[in-house]
This record gives C-alpha cells, structure tokens and sequence, in this order.
C-alpha cells in the first residue's frame, strides 16, 4: 500500500514524542471535559425546562402572606374574569419527614379533573383513577421512593397530620427518573389528602392556575386579580420564561469561576507549548531545515501536529463529558447544580448538545493552540539552520 | 563546477558584537576533494554553512554548477539543499528520538511522495556505510562511530552531487577514522565532490590526490 | 507508522459515531412528553432543588447575614 511520506513522518513525530505531548493533552482533555460538562448540564436543564413551556399554564396565582391558602373567593373571581379558561386548582406544601430533616413537596391535584387524567395516563400507560381514588394512594418520585424504603416504609407511608394523627397512604406508583428534574421530591395526592396532611381547610388552595388565549388581555387580566386582592402574587408564563433565559447567567456565579480557572490553566498550556518549542523543538527544526525542508514544509508539519494534538484532546474531552453527564448522570456534578441536603438527586438528564457552544469552544481552545506551536515555529524556521541548531 | 567569489560573511552586522566572519574568500572546486584546514574560530564552518546553503554571504558569490546559490529564494535554497548537498556536521545532527532509519529518510520527506520507495533509497545508503543491521535502534543508544555513520548515509541517502563534512574525524577513533577517509575515497571516485572542513592531520597524507586549504582568520592562505 | 495514523483516526470517528447514536437515540425516548405531563400535572415549573428547606433562606444564628445553603451561586441573576 502506497503510503504518504510526509504522514508517516508526521505519526512518527506524534509517536515518538509524546511526551511532550501527553501532559498538554491530558490537561486539555480534563479542561474541555469540565467545560463541556457544565455547559451539556446545564443546557439539558435549561431545554427540558423550556420543553415544558407548552404544557404550563399562562397564570398562576399564589398567596403572598404567611398563610399561603386561598379560599374559593378567589377561584370565583379568577373564573368570573372573561377570557380565563381552564381553572385549576392545586395545594403544595413541604412535609417534612422528620424536624428540620428532609423533607418532600405535596402537590395534591384534583386527579377527575380532565387534564389531570390525561397527564396521568401518559406518565402510567396502566392507570386505573379510579382505584387510585378508592384508597388513600399517592404517587411519589423514585427519590422519594427510595428514601421511604431506606426507613422500612416499602410500600406506603404514615404521615404525622397537624391534628396529631397518623394517616397511611399507599405507594401507587413510582413517577419516571425522566420527571425528577422537576419531581425529584415529589408526592402527588388527591386533593383532599393533602389538605388532611398539611392542615388546610377543605376549601383552601395554595395554587391556582389558569389560561387566557389572547396574549393582548393578560395585563388587563393582572391588574383585575391585583385589584381585587392585595394579598397576591401572580406569575404569568413570559415571567417563566424570561427566568429560564437568565438561568446559569454566564458573567457570573459557577462560570465566572469556571473562566477564570480554565483561562489560567489554559495559559500555562499556552505558554508550555510556545517555550517548548524555543527550547526543545528549536534544534530538531534546524536539522529539518539544514537537510532540506522548506519553511512551507516545516509549518505544514507543525499544523498538522498540533491539529492532531488539539482535535484529539477536544474530542475526547467532549466525549468524556457526554458520558459523563448524559450516560452516569454527572455523579458529584449534579449536586452543585441541585443540592444535596435533603433527598437523593436522581434525575435522568436529557440529552442536549448545544452545537453553537461546542463550536466557540473549539475555535477558543483550538486557535491559541495551534498558534502557540505555529507562531514559535515560525521564528524559528525563518532563521538560519545553523543558528537554530545550537 | 563550484566557485566561490569574493564572499564575505559578517555576524551581527551594526551591532558592538559585529564580526566578520569571512573577509573575501575565492576559490574553486573542480574534480578533487578539497580539505579546509584551519584552526577553530578560522570561517571554516561558516564557509561551509554558504556553500551548503543554511546561509547567505554578506557579500560575495557561490556558484555551484551554474547555479547561484547566494541569491537563491529560501524555497529553491531549501531544494538545492535537499537534493543537491548532503551535509555531514561536526556533532551528527541526529534527531535522537527516532530510529536509524528514520533519520535517513528525513531529507527525501519533501522530495518523494512514497514512503516504501524512500525507505529503498534508505536502505542502500545504510549498507553502503555498513549500519543496515542498526536501522530500528534509536539513535540516542549508538556510539559514536555508529552515530557518523547514520549522519554519513544521511548525507548520501538523496546521492547528491555535492558532500560536504563538518569536522568529521573529531569524535572518531582510529578504526572509524580510516572506514571514514575510505569512504570519501569511495565518493570521489564516483565523481562527487566533496569538500571536507578539518583539522585533523591525517587529511593531509590521503591516498588520492585533493586539494588543501588553509584558511586562517577569514582568509584562503596562499 | 503511518498505521498508527490512520488507528487514531477511526478509534476517534468510532467515538463520535457512537455519541451521535446514542444521542440520536436517546432524545427520541420520551423526555419532553414524560416531564411536560408530571409539569401540567404538578403545575409545577421549576427545578427540583435538594437544599436544606427547613433552614429557609437565612441563617438562624445570624439573620442578617446571606444565608448558608442557598443556589444562588448556580443560579445567579
């Protein structure tokens, strides 16, 4: 097999040489798999989120006052406004497993209302409503899950009720792994259950949301609910949406740290490269010149070597990364992005590559790379043979 | 034919460091081998650096078979270089961290395309030198003997017209010292020309006739 | 040698092959639909945080001083 010359002798001197290759290489690998499994985190966070866009309601509304319910006052004053459609009505709250322990968020939902239904039978091809409403059953996350088998509880849970009594609730099913980003440590109920369990009168509510079609009417419609109570807060979806956008703003918190550590140790690189050139590659390019080799020549050379270099660190550093993040779910990372004082993280990221990112990566590693290696080599190529093999 | 004219070389040029390396010196290489006698610091080494083109005068001109060497552009420089000189250095010039055989190869990378057939042309240059037993052993475990002869099938490999040696006995011994001389018999009875840069006394009682130098202080002696 | 080349080459492009793949594979089974429904289910549409929910957001030897266990490094504004 006719082989070409000049890449033999470009693999010879990746070969033959690898130690100075190695330690940027692996210091590389280390920065852009670091990088990159921040950025794959957090751009899965950020598109799931942004996925669920179309199933929120363009409203929701909370109590702003320490007591947090809100009675069916204000479900007839939202429904009285033209224009709502599609009222619901939730009760969240924390139970707390043991005193300032962990702790689980109770939604209790209205599981007859059509939505509900609907939702449910796509998490649970196999939902039967009507028997989870002929006994006290809940649906919890698998942390949740877990975190009740670790106490012995396998297949339901007393809860301790404000009264001072005790309710048993049946484990129905378990939701996905792909729902705890946002389920993580959640217990679904039936609406009456879990106002038993947080001590809320059987009216009360601690959340209600709705939809209004026209996007024209959705300030009218928010200055009506702030007319009516003072009490309120009110959360529309371009709210929502406007906080996803500013999420992991990149100027400050974990990536402004992030950068500054990366520009650093990618300057040692940087500059590692440039004086090795000076000092150790300085004589081999003079011989190279010396028997022969045009300056074309010996920068070819060095592209391709460093190109290789470059390409191969990025590429393993962003593979790292991906199975990293997206096939072990970040073990360690994910903590910094979810907590870790009260239950387990286990959540199921997807998979998202943010191509557009990936790119200005590569082109902000791969250009002072090669530059470093190029632009010495140069100096000294245009020199003379003899004065660079001294 | 190869003809130097007038050629001067000055280092650092302008500078309080100026020296001038070369002051003028003429002469011409037909058929013999010529030998460059002089002492260290005499422009032996320089004279050859612009012979073999790593170099250009100041002033002065170098011709070699019709060829202008001193004004050469560094691409056509590098060429004549590949495939006309084959440059043997005082110290080897070896890249230690490959094999034998690699080094050999390193100045017909530019010119031939086809690593198989560069390797043919490797070969026989190693056996002409008697090193083709060391080809996959990497320079750096030679000694030094070995090591001359990897830089003289280096410098024979691309079968140059031209062969130029730097101090070529200074680190050999005797042994090597007359397999050396007997090659460059060898050499100039091919018709290469060759010319040698030393001061080793035994360049002067050699079995075939060559032309003696002796350069002192940038000048050709008379 | 130029063998060894051509071995980095195709153990690199087996690797990027087999991220494509797997990614190609992965987002067709089922996020958005599983997440959209427990979202409209919950009505819930924020990031579950395990932060330590009975400490609030402010230290309770110290009220006034910025509170121990918050995000607000992560998810700065």
């Amino acid at each position: 097999m006719r082989s070409s010359s000049f890449l033999y002798f470009l693999t010879l001197m990746l070969f033959k040489q690898k130690s100075k290759h190695i330690g940027s290489i692996v210091i590389s690998i280390v920065l852009i798999s670091l990088i990159s499994s921040l950025f794959f985190l957090s751009s899965s966070i950020k598109s799931s989120l942004k996925d669920t866009i179309k199933e929120q309601p363009d409203f929701v509304v909370s109590k702003s006052t320490i007591d947090k319910v809100m009675d069916s006052e204000y479900i007839d004053k939202i429904a009285s406004i033209r224009g709502v459609e599609s009222i619901n009505a939730r009760v969240y709250g924390r139970y707390y497993f043991n005193n300032k322990g962990k702790s689980a968020l109770i939604v209790g939902i209205d599981p007859f209302e059509e939505s509900n239904a609907k939702y449910l039978r796509v998490l649970f091809n196999d939902i039967d409503i009507e028997k989870f409403l002929s006994k006290d059953y809940m649906i919890v996350s698998s942390s949740v899950d877990n975190y009740l088998k670790s106490h012995f509880f396998k297949d339901s849970y007393t809860f301790k009720l404000p009264s001072g009594d005790f309710k048993r609730v049946g484990i129905y099913r378990v939701l996905p792994t792909k729902t705890n980003l946002i389920a993580n440590d959640m217990i679904i109920l039936p609406i009456d259950i879990a106002r038993e369990i947080l001590g809320i009168d059987d009216d009360g509510v601690t959340s209600i949301s709705f939809d209004v079609a026209n996007d024209a009417e959705w300030s009218n419609v928010k200055s009506l609910l702030y007319g009516s109570f003072i009490d309120i807060n009110v959360v529309d979806k371009k709210e929502i949406i406007s906080y996803y956008d500013e999420m992991f703003a990149y100027k400050q918190g974990l990536f402004l740290l992030l950068y500054i550590i990366s520009l650093v140790t990618f300057m040692m690189i940087l500059y590692q490269r440039y004086s090795s050139v000076y000092s150790v590659e300085k004589r081999d390019i003079g011989i190279l010149r010396a028997l022969g080799w045009s300056i074309k020549d010996i920068l070819r050379l060095k592209l391709s070597e460093s190109f290789i270099v470059a390409m191969s660190s990025f590429i393993i550093g962003v593979v790292i990364a991906y199975i990293y993040v997206f096939i072990f779910d970040a073990p360690l990372l994910k903590y910094i992005f979810f907590g870790m004082d009260n239950l387990s993280v286990e959540i199921e990221l997807k998979p998202y590559i943010d191509i557009g990112m990936l790119v200005s990566l590569w082109l902000i590693y791969t250009i002072p790379f090669i530059s470093a290696i190029i632009i010495p080599s140069w100096r000294v190529a245009t020199t003379s043979a003899k004065e660079a093999m001294k | 034919m190869i003809e130097i004219s007038q050629v001067y070389k000055t280092y650092n040029m302008g500078t309080e460091s100026e020296f001038e390396a070369l002051k003028g010196v003429s002469f011409t290489v037909r058929d013999k081998p010529v030998i460059l006698k002089g002492v260290s610091g005499s422009g032996k080494s320089t004279l050859l650096s612009l012979i073999a083109g790593f170099e250009k005068p100041t002033k002065g001109k170098i011709i070699v078979d019709d060829l202008l060497v001193s004004k050469l552009p560094d691409l056509h420089l590098s060429n004549y270089r590949a495939t006309r000189v084959g440059f043997v250095f005082q110290h080897f010039n070896l890249i230690e961290s490959i094999t034998v055989l690699d080094n050999i190869i390193v100045p017909l990378i530019p010119i031939y395309k086809d690593i198989e057939y560069i390797k043919t042309l490797a070969y026989r240059a190693m056996k002409r030198v008697g090193i083709e037993h060391k080809a996959h052993q990497d320079t750096k475990d030679l000694s030094g003997g070995e090591k001359q002869r990897c830089a003289i099938a280096r410098a024979l490999v691309n079968d140059a017209s031209l062969i130029v040696c730097d101090e070529p006995t200074a680190n050999l011994d005797k042994k090597n010292r007359d397999n050396f001389i007997d090659i460059i018999g060898d050499l100039h009875s091919e018709g290469k020309r060759v010319i040698i840069a030393t001061h080793d006394p035994v360049f002067e009682n050699l079995d075939f006739e060559c032309e003696i130098l002796n350069i002192k202080d940038g000048r050709i002696e008379e | 040698m130029s063998r060894a080349f051509f071995n980095i080459i195709a153990v690199l492009s087996v690797m990027v092959l087999a991220l494509i793949i797997d990614y190609m594979v992965r987002i067709n089974s089922g996020y958005k639909e599983t997440l959209s429904a427990v979202v409209a289910i919950s009505g819930v549409e924020h990031i579950s945080l395990q932060k330590a929910f009975y400490q609030d957001s402010y230290n309770v030897a110290y009220p006034e001083m910025v509170g121990i266990k918050k995000m607000d490094f992560i998810y700065a504004k």
